[in-house]
């Protein structure tokens, strides 16, 4: 059998430390190195209570095993991904980017994995766009000329942490930027909102989308086949209102539980992003074998 | 009562957009600003119900570009100060905020769920650095206790938030909530707080004044109370209680009783009113904004609104959910059949 | 007084006794699972009991899961406890602990370093063992998806110095400033740093975390070495006497019961809305020598008392006594055995569990 694709992740906070739940699961992956700063956090306890390598000096650490690793998983800051990109480059490795920098390709696995096959760094985007943008696509697969989508997601305020609360603004840029070039509209906007319910909401996001003829029964058709596709890899993602036109707009909504690896299961918004980022990372394995 | 000067805000313009589903014209709106300029109010605010940024689908896209709202405005606004409200996670600085300051808006009001201040932090820094007037604002604040008000309160006051206004979005406070939450804040904040109310249960007159004996220095008040759900609290009656009271203040009584008539004729379609709807927002704890959707979505879907507001209460929506409203209508009208 | 009765059955009895007289029960706590720290201290043993009444009696079901750092000595003690199959015990200090049960719903934090000696000894491991593990379980309770209370258990030494006419403490009472290099601050100042620690992670993290602040107690399970009056006074009671009053003995402290204190504590986590905090202790002052008088009455030989003139304070501090009438009033809380029944219950348990 051909050995598993290696991998490292840089940054050991919760999103990483969810990560590496799952890598170890995954027939196609395994993780060689958890990389951070701080020894006594959980996520470094937890990686080395499951005989993973640990390092406390992060990229330096990433440098130094370059050689027994294929792709890094960099779950640190769009600040560090900045610097982390171009030294991942220069090492010869796969970035599967899960901070909102925008420098690579970004990457929705159900809909353009393909395309970033030859590319070595892959940006899972943000977690509403990974809910939202699968949606998008399947709707301008059916409807030509869509003059303006909108995507809305609701997120528990527990599952936003200080890195999202300070980063909101670069949350619905990099959103709306994702859903607009993926469904070809004119006009795109992002909302995001945090709800503070208890107990603890899971999140939800809506899309919205101005068409002059919608095919109705097209579009329905479209989203249900792409929704079992996303399922395949986020098995959280469930629609909860069927695409339907009200007050002249299109409208399609779903909720996304996470699987409560690491995360808490209300954390959806956390787990798609993780999960897209492991669907990334397999298809990257099996690409291997096949070669 | 105390003998501060009471600073009025008036977002007639801004929540009155709730009230007409976003389609305020370029006419009301300059022929009202005009006029509310000459009345002595303090601030006058304009834009989308739910600030900058927030034209979609999602709540109901402007008639008028932001944009242009902005500049209309500030062509008519020479006495009182401009203001908008800024929610983060609709506004961003980059296109919004700076879009305003290029305009001339004077004041910022930055604007969280009561319990979320902390996502204010970035974009009232950003104001407070490019030397205009920011204000920290609390929504939906019958969900927090005073004590969680505070805390929130102090995290925009360290931003650099230079007041702190409660809103009672969904017009559920009764005036010993008030009292107890804005003279809380009164006491313990070095800002000067205010308070905007909503009419759901007729109260909103009532739940200012106490308001300013509790120690708030800044109300708003609309027009013939020209804002989202069952309205804000009317202004021309404010000023009449004012007045009663001898509270002092910059408005002109006369201007104002005759701003709001003017108000009466431009709005006259969509001015608020109670009704079961409204009384049923309060009483679950709603934001007000979501009235016309409810009621919209609801004949739709032909569900009773007062069970869509019932249950979006058990779920304990916020301001910006409005796509939930969907969700619920679809589900009630699927059990309905 | 020397009886035939079993430590163990005047236990039960006691559990029996709590239900009756307390109308209310938990009633949030059914189905809980419930993270315990410290749960095989005098406090853990005492939650531990209450939750197999309220599991035995009231088909509760409850689990928990116990943190202790001294198991081997327990399961001695709590055999009873120890085989009960809703109780998974960690033997482990609450640090080294990844990750709590996925399905915990409420914690209690009850793991303090706390005895004075230690405190005075090794003031430096103290601390660190107080503040660290706060933070660890706060920091691991952010990834728990069905977590309804966090329940902190401080200290009502928070308090600082209270001026000798007060008569009571109540929540809000920090008149007292705490001096940081006095020998005895090392305690009160790591539980405010956990408090200190509860904000934070309430208002960042929007964690539920509730708190209480213990006063004094007394009952069976407690050991009588702890240096405080009214164990000294028991000790010296038991060894023939005499009991020593380092005071005048109009100096006023009270004591709850081992029952109604573990009652409160899991009142409160079941019922505790986000930030309240509430004194946990019998609102009854007693002065010493009454104390002293209701230990010496239990032996037929009644030890003599001996008291110190002149000195009207202890440990700098003239009444102790909690305000409680906040946990009364809100949460419906009763005191179900008063001081004197106290001391004569725990007397019993002592004499049958110690020293025959």
């Amino acid at each position: 059998m051909q050995r598993k694709l290696r991998t490292a992740i840089i940054g050991t906070g919760n999103i990483g430390t969810d990560l590496l739940v799952k890598i170890t699961r995954s027939e196609y992956l395994e993780c060689v190195l958890c990389a951070g700063r701080n020894l006594n956090s959980p996520g470094m306890k937890k990686a080395s209570g499951m005989n993973i390598p640990v390092s406390p000096n992060s990229i330096d650490a990433i440098i130094q095993s370059a050689g027994d690793i294929d792709l890094v998983f960099d779950a640190t800051s769009a600040q560090d991904h900045y610097t982390n990109s171009k030294i991942f480059r220069e090492l010869g490795l796969i970035a599967i980017d899960l901070t909102p920098s925008r420098v690579g390709k970004m990457c929705i696995p159900a809909v353009n994995m393909q395309d970033c096959l030859e590319e070595d760094n892959l940006n899972m985007v943000t977690c509403g766009g990974q809910a939202s943008i699968p949606l998008a696509y399947a709707i301008a697969s059916v409807n030509k000329e869509i003059e303006y989508i909108e995507t809305i997601s609701s997120i528990a305020s527990r599952s936003a942490g200080p890195a999202t609360r300070i980063n909101l603004d670069e949350y619905l840029q990099t959103t709306e930027m994702g859903i607009k070039s993926f469904s070809n509209a004119e006009r795109s906007k992002a909302i995001l909102n945090l709800n503070p319910a208890v107990p603890c909401v899971d999140m939800q996001t809506t899309v919205l989308a101005k068409i002059a003829n919608p095919d109705l029964v097209g579009t329905k058709e479209a989203i249900l086949k792409m929704v079992a596709k996303l399922q395949t890899y986020i098995p959280g993602y469930e629609l909860i209102v069927e695409p339907m036109i009200e007050n002249g707009r299109l409208a399609v909504m779903v909720r996304v539980r996470g699987l409560g690896d690491y995360l808490p299961s209300f954390a959806g918004n956390l787990d798609i992003i993780n999960c897209a980022a492991i669907a990334a990372a397999e298809a990257f394995a099996k690409k291997r074998a096949q070669a | 009562m105390s003998t501060k000067k009471i600073i009025i805000t008036d977002p007639s313009l801004r929540d009155g957009s709730h009230a007409c589903s976003h389609q305020i014209t370029e006419e009301q709106l300059l022929a009202y600003a005009k006029s509310a300029d000459e009345t002595g109010i303090d601030y006058i605010e304009v834009g989308h119900g739910n600030g900058l940024g927030a034209s979609s689908l999602q709540l109901g896209e402007n008639l008028i570009e932001e944009k242009r709202m902005l500049q209309l405005a500030r062509s008519v606004i020479h006495k009182s100060k401009l203001s908008v409200h800024v929610m983060p996670g609709f506004a961003t600085i980059e296109r919004e905020i700076r879009q305003a300051m290029d305009i001339g808006v004077d004041l910022f009001r930055v604007a969280s769920h009561c319990t979320e201040a902390d996502i204010t932090m970035r974009h009232i820094n950003y104001i407070r650095a490019q030397g205009k007037e920011v204000w920290g604002i609390l929504m939906m604040t019958h969900l927090a206790t005073k004590e969680v008000l505070l805390e929130e309160a102090q995290k925009m006051q360290s931003y650099g938030a230079k007041a702190i206004v409660l809103m009672d979005s969904a017009g559920a406070f009764l005036p010993a909530d008030v009292e107890s939450k804005i003279g809380h804040l009164s006491q313990h904040l070095v800002v000067p707080v205010g308070f905007h109310a909503h009419n759901n249960m007729g109260l909103s007159v009532a739940n200012s004044l106490t308001a300013i004996n509790a120690g708030a220095s800044i109300v708003d008040a609309t027009a013939c109370g020209f804002g989202a759900g069952a309205g804000n609290t009317p202004i021309e009656l404010l000023a009449a209680a004012m007045f009663q009271l001898k509270l002092d203040s910059n408005l002109d009584l006369y201007k104002v009783l005759e701003t709001s008539d003017l108000a009466r004729i431009l709005f006259a379609k969509n001015l608020p009113f109670s009704n079961s709807t409204t009384v049923v927002s309060g009483i679950t704890g709603i934001f007000s904004g979501f009235a016309k959707i409810v009621e919209r979505v609801s004949k739709e879907l032909k569900v009773d609104p007062k069970d869509v507001f019932f249950e979006l209460g058990r779920r304990k929506v916020i301001g910006g959910q409005e796509d939930l409203i969907l969700e619920v209508a679809s589900e009630l009208s699927k059990k309905n059949n | 007084m020397p009886s035939i009765k079993k430590p163990i059955d005047i236990v039960k009895q006691d559990v029996l006794n709590i239900f009756e007289m307390h109308s209310q029960l938990p009633e949030p706590l059914r189905n809980a699972h419930i993270f315990i720290t410290g749960g095989t201290g005098f406090l853990g043993s005492w939650l531990l009991e209450l939750i197999c009444g309220l599991n035995d009696q009231f088909d509760f079901k409850i689990k928990a899961t116990i943190a202790s750092r001294s198991m081997s000595k327990f399961i001695k003690s709590h055999p009873h406890l120890v085989a009960r199959k809703e109780f998974t015990f960690q033997p482990n200090d609450v640090r080294n602990l990844i990750e709590l049960p996925h399905d915990t719903t409420h914690i209690i934090h009850a793991a303090a370093t706390s005895s004075r000696d230690f405190f005075a000894s090794f003031p430096t491991t103290a601390f660190e063992n107080n503040v660290d593990a706060t933070l660890q379980i706060f920091r691991r309770a952010v990834q728990l998806g069905s977590i309804q209370n966090i329940l902190l258990v401080s200290s009502s030494l928070v308090y600082g110095k209270q001026p000798d006419d007060a008569l009571s403490i109540a929540e809000d009472s920090f008149g007292g400033v705490i001096n940081p290099f006095d020998t005895n601050s090392v305690y009160a100042e790591s539980k405010r740093a956990c408090e200190a620690a509860a904000a934070a992670f309430l208002t960042e993290m929007k964690l539920p975390i509730s708190i209480a602040r213990p006063f004094s107690f007394i009952g069976p399970y407690q050991s009588l070495d702890l240096p405080w009056a009214i164990t000294n006074f028991m000790q010296e009671a038991f060894k023939g006497g005499p009991i020593n009053i380092m005071t005048d003995g109009s100096v006023v402290r009270s004591a709850m019961y081992a029952s109604d204190f573990a009652n409160w504590i899991l009142h409160i986590t079941a019922y505790a809305q986000p930030r309240a905090v509430y004194n946990v202790g019998s609102p009854e002052p007693v002065n010493l020598l009454s104390l002293a008088k209701m230990i010496s009455s239990y032996f037929k030989d009644e030890p003599k008392i001996i008291t110190s003139s002149g000195n009207n304070t202890l440990g700098g501090r003239r009444n102790v006594v909690p305000n409680v009438s906040k946990a009364q009033k809100e949460l419906q809380l009763k005191i179900t055995v008063n001081m004197e029944e106290a001391v004569r219950r725990s007397m019993e348990w002592h004499s049958t569990n110690q020293y025959h």
